[in-house]
């Protein structure tokens, strides 16, 4: 015992050890507190109403759950109807304010949390495919909690910098060959790797409780007994196993993996006998394989790289199928229980083994005590550079801006001409004749150049939205390169200069030395989005039933409430929308609050640089105008529309009576087909 | 001096351990260049007379060569009748059908429309592609001039001329100079390698207590810390060029062809925007003297981490930290399209595909500079500073002092 804590004290008082353990914990810690995102930003962002619903059904699935929920999602449907004839009948005069309001109140506690009740709703689709492994428990906190499964480089330098050095040390400046020769040298030795594999297990353990209470205290991790299949990336798991017995099982599974790794180290060290050699093995044998190999191989293989990333011997299988050859393609194949208790069995086997040679190696020795020299090392980890997505984001010019969701976006004096596809290509001046080509770039006919999507103008600047894909195999199968890109681009019409603002990879394989880049699916939208619009800080991408806020330097996202079912208008600051009530709502990006401009109840409106221009609903759909602040109420034709937009000096509206579009000039007020 | 870059040099490679890791990551690079064989291409199904393998080399000698009117009719005449059989899936899926090349029509129809009909066509149109480009960018100089832009005049003034009168004139097969300029496993071969020799240069010294031996010796100071630069320089360099003959020998074996080189690079897709007007071989040796350049560069920023260190534990650790950080910062950024995010790294040199598939330009004093040529003056300034600073921090000592033997040694 007095040997093991000896080493103790040499591995973590005098070669640092205890210091680079903190070091390792508080990166880690700090890592996470930096980079972990919510992976449903829904269920965080209406978590009131989810938690309200999820009381009601939360735990395994049951036909009453499934009747509770369907009857649910058809009573907010009609609920929600009901809500729009009412406003219909009031502003029609048909019910007064008291009756409208005592309606409503009575519908409040149905369309309450009816956010909330949309995330549960995509969860219960989710678990009626598998009904009898899927519950129903708030993902978040577990989906962070078994994190992607990517190679754990922090524990491994950590584990390489603790153990190395347990033999390396001595066998540098020859103390092995005298601690052999010591009576008591074979306990030592021994002391030594029960101390490297202690070390090992002990740090994996950290590792894991840091993380999970790191979870714990930001999310609570409810509802443990629930099966694992009940996340998403477990979906297919055919095996049963609760969600907190999954994760302390792969929290052993990576001690294991640690464990092994440091007797392996051990082992090399005394075979090779050189520091250099020793951990280039140990960085060859871990990394190549990592490198080399699919998951699904490097899972089938008794490795320790395997148990250093346990999360996948709890994946389901997963089958592609080759449309070239019809072939079905097994990207990953599920590890059985047995096959799991053999691989540890085999790996322990050859720990077992090495631990005996080294034992070996170092048996009928006397024991002496020595002085080790020390070795002081001024020692700073260097911390992995996360890769960056944001583009340059530079300020914004000066230029006011109003820009509505209903039209295609322009600057002043210039159309927006559309292609074949009914993109966006070029800006013409209708007057001039001169034409503003967007993505002027000599390279845009070519291959994987892209497509222009959406615009968004402010001033003399156009800032458009490209996506592209990049890919060298086209084979189906784990080992495809596709990397679907969004760009927003800016060109300044005076220039004509073109520079990228952002960036952002959607999706991709593996990329580049096979490391697996995979794109979190908050970044999905973006293959969904309806338009977009920024500023200097943030870019909105409005979306069905949202808009995504996206953070230009840090790449948050964040979601505002506002669904895409009528105009929506960006002054460069506030956001102007029309609530579920028709009433126009101003929302201010900086300070997240929303302000009712009183008095405007509208069908449609249209934001300009000066004033809104809306169709009153309180006055029988009239065509009114307004200032910014919804101030000046002025009746522009007594002409009842259904919706509007404006441009330069005249308003396009659709007549209500005929449903044709009219364009009605603000000079001369005369409407003409 | 040449006694002693020489001396310094087999002290480096021609020990046991460095020999025999060569040899064994030779070994797993030529398995690997296998493995991408038989997992990337679907001509990797055997040699059987239905085989996609022996039906696509049988029609080569029919369509490789000069692209003609009379091949792509020959071509289509084969393609279209199965494109009309199999366009509403209702087509015979027997595998055993004599009439076809394969056993099958689905089959013969995705093989000649993958591996024949979609790369010459490919083939076919990039002339009129590139010349869209260069007449887009003269039309873009023109405008840019006429607006007093002259950066974004002189950029496309560049772009025109390179993409002037390009074609690829002749069909080939490019499966395996794909595969090969897109080929990185032996890059980290390469980094592991010379993490572990270059590593141990100075430390070996500090190890055996050598370094204040040295001290006492002439030409124990500035000329032992140059000799091993050279020998460190000679070591990278042809540690690189080892490797990328390797993986160029490799692939001609696994894909059992050397055919495609004397197609130019733009025949592979994903160099359809490149800078380059030379052929896939000429790609390769380049792209070889790059690599060496970037490993190069690597390991004098290797050398100069490890100067200080007594043991190989932390220079390995974190050399291996910072080469790891660089490769993620590398890999993100290969997509997009912040040059400046890729041309400081060297190892966009390794990986040189980011440089050279795509023509990127930075603003140098209002002078377009491509990016890959930024990137290798970079590299070198790079590899020549860290190299300086190695020289400079040596401890140094001091000879024929007049007057008699003086030997003051100076230690940081």
């Amino acid at each position: 015992m007095k040997y093991v804590l000896f080493e103790f004290r040499k591995m973590m008082y005098y070669r640092k050890g205890f210091w680079y353990v903190a070091l390792f914990l508080i990166i880690s810690l700090f890592g996470l507190i930096i980079t972990e995102q919510p992976q449903n930003l829904e269920m965080e962002k209406y978590w009131d109403g989810y938690a309200c619903y999820l009381e009601q059904v939360a735990g395994p699935y049951s036909s009453e759950k499934a009747a509770y929920i369907e009857n649910e999602a058809q009573k907010i449907a009609e609920v929600s109807k009901l809500r729009d004839s009412l406003m219909d009948s009031y502003y029609d005069g048909e019910i007064t304010l008291h009756e409208l309001e005592q309606q409503f109140s009575e519908q409040e506690a149905v369309l309450q949390y009816h956010k909330g009740f949309e995330v549960l709703y995509d969860q219960y689709l989710y678990v009626c495919e598998k009904p009898e492994n899927r519950s129903f428990l708030p993902t978040n906190g577990w989906s962070g909690l078994f994190e992607q499964n990517v190679f754990p480089f922090l524990l491994f330098l950590t584990l390489l910098i603790l153990i190395v050095p347990v033999f390396c040390s001595e066998i540098g400046n020859q103390m092995d060959r005298l601690i052999c020769t010591t009576r008591e040298g074979k306990m030592i030795i021994l002391s030594q790797m029960i101390l490297a594999g202690g070390a090992a297990i002990l740090l994996c353990l950290l590792d894991g409780i840091l993380r999970f209470l790191f979870f714990k205290v930001k999310y609570g991790l409810p509802y443990g007994d629930a099966p694992l299949q009940s996340i998403a990336y477990f979906g297919d798991y055919a095996q049963e196993v609760s969600l907190m017995a999954g994760y302390w099982k792969v929290v052993l599974l990576r001690c294991v993996g640690g464990f092994v790794l440091s007797v392996s180290i051990l082992f090399l060290s005394i075979l090779v006998r050189k520091y250099a050699i020793t951990l280039l093995i140990t960085a060859s044998l871990t990394l190549l394989p990592y490198l080399a190999l699919t998951s699904n191989q490097i899972h089938h293989l008794p490795h320790p790289l395997a148990f250093l990333m346990p999360v996948d011997f709890f994946k389901g299988t997963a089958i592609s199928s080759d449309p070239m050859t019809g072939e079905d393609v097994i990207i990953f194949q599920e590890i059985s229980r047995m096959e799991r208790y053999v691989l540890i069995t085999i790996l322990i086997c050859i720990a077992i083994g090495m631990l005996l040679w080294l034992q070996r190696c170092t048996a009928n020795r006397w024991n002496r005590g020595g002085k080790i020299s020390r070795f002081v090392f001024p020692c700073l980890l260097l911390c992995t550079i996360l890769f960056s997505g944001c583009g340059n984001a530079t300020k914004m010019k000066n230029g006011s801006v109003a820009y509505n969701t209903s039209t295609i976006s322009g600057i002043p004096g210039y159309e927006t001409v559309l292609d074949e596809q009914n993109r966006p290509s070029c800006l013409e001046n209708v007057k001039e004749g001169e034409i503003i080509v967007l993505n002027g770039s000599p390279f845009s006919e070519s291959v994987n150049a892209g497509t222009i999507q959406s615009l968004f103008c402010q001033g003399k600047e156009v800032y458009y939205l490209k996506t592209r894909t990049e890919s060298y195999i086209d084979r189906v199968g784990f080992y495809n390169s596709t990397a679907d890109l969004v760009s927003i681009t800016r060109l300044d019409t005076q220039t004509l200069e073109e520079t990228v603002v952002w960036e952002q990879i959607i999706s991709t394989g593996r990329t580049i030395l096979g490391i697996e880049y995979s794109v979190p699916d908050r970044w999905e939208f973006l293959t969904k989005y309806h338009t977009f619009f920024l500023n200097e800080d943030h870019i909105f991408f409005v979306c069905d039933t949202n808009i995504r806020k996206v953070n230009r330097r840090t790449n948050k996202i964040s979601i505002i409430d506002i669904p895409a079912t009528s105009n929506i208008a960006f002054d460069g600051k506030n956001i102007l929308y029309l609530n579920p009530l028709s009433a126009l709502v101003r929302y201010d990006t900086n300070s997240e609050e929303e302000t009712e401009l009183s008095g405007m109840i509208a069908e449609d409106f249209f934001m300009t640089e000066e004033s809104i221009f809306f169709i009153n609903r309180l006055d029988d759909y009239k065509i009114y105008t307004c200032d910014l602040e919804g101030n000046n109420l002025r009746k522009i034709k007594d002409i009842p529309a259904i919706s509007l937009t404006v441009e330069g000096q005249y308003i396009y509206y659709i007549d209500r009576r005929d449903g044709q579009r009219y364009c009605l000039s603000l000079d001369t007020q005369h409407s003409l087909p | 001096m040449k006694r002693l870059i020489r001396y310094e040099l087999s002290k480096l490679c021609f020990r046991r351990a460095v020999l025999l890791t060569i040899l064994v990551f030779s070994m797993l690079n030529l398995s690997k260049i296998r493995n991408v064989y038989q997992s990337y291409s679907y001509l990797a199904n055997g040699t059987g007379e239905q085989s996609w393998n022996t039906v696509y080399w049988q029609l080569y000698p029919q369509l490789s060569g000069i692209i003609t009117g009379d091949k792509i009719e020959r071509l289509m005449k084969r393609y279209r009748p199965l494109e009309e059989a199999t366009a509403d899936l209702t087509a015979s899926t027997a595998l055993d059908n004599p009439d076809t090349m394969t056993g099958n029509l689905y089959s013969d129809c995705n093989l000649l429309d993958k591996y024949y009909v979609r790369p010459m066509k490919y083939f076919y149109n990039y002339k009129k592609t590139a010349a869209q480009i260069a007449e887009r960018a003269k039309s873009n100089s023109i405008q840019f001039q006429s607006i007093g832009n002259q950066f974004e005049g002189r950029k496309n003034a560049v772009i025109y001329h390179r993409f002037a009168q390009r074609e690829i004139p002749a069909f080939g097969y490019t499966e395996m100079y794909n595969y090969l300029v897109n080929y990185d496993f032996s890059t980290v071969l390469m980094i592991l390698l010379c993490l572990y020799a270059v590593t141990t240069v100075f430390v070996r010294e500090k190890e055996t207590q050598m370094n204040l031996l040295l001290l006492t010796s002439p030409g124990g100071g500035y000329m032992t810390c140059a000799a091993k630069l050279m020998a460190v320089s000679v070591f990278s360099v042809g540690i690189a060029i080892w490797f990328s003959l390797l993986d160029f020998i490799g692939f001609c074996l696994a894909f059992h062809t050397g055919e495609g080189g004397e197609l130019p690079i733009y025949a592979i897709n994903n160099f359809a925007n490149t800078p380059l007007n030379m052929t896939l071989f000429q790609y390769v040796l380049l792209s070889a003297a790059v690599r060496a350049l970037g490993m190069w560069s690597f390991c004098m920023g290797m050398l100069a981490f490890s100067m200080k260190w007594k043991t190989a534990l932390f220079p390995f650790a974190i050399n291996l930290s910072v080469l790891l950080a660089l490769i993620f910062q590398g890999a993100s950024s290969q997509f997009y399209s912040n040059i400046w995010e890729k041309i400081w790294n060297p190892y966009v040199l390794l990986v040189n595909r980011t440089l050279f598939a795509n023509t990127e330009f930075i603003n140098c004093l209002g002078y377009p500079v491509l990016g890959y040529q930024a990137a290798l003056i970079l590299s070198m300034l790079t590899g020549f500073l860290l190299g300086g600073i190695i020289l400079r921090c040596y401890t140094r000592n001091q000879h024929h002092v007049p007057g008699g033997f003086g030997c003051e040694i100076r230690s940081l």
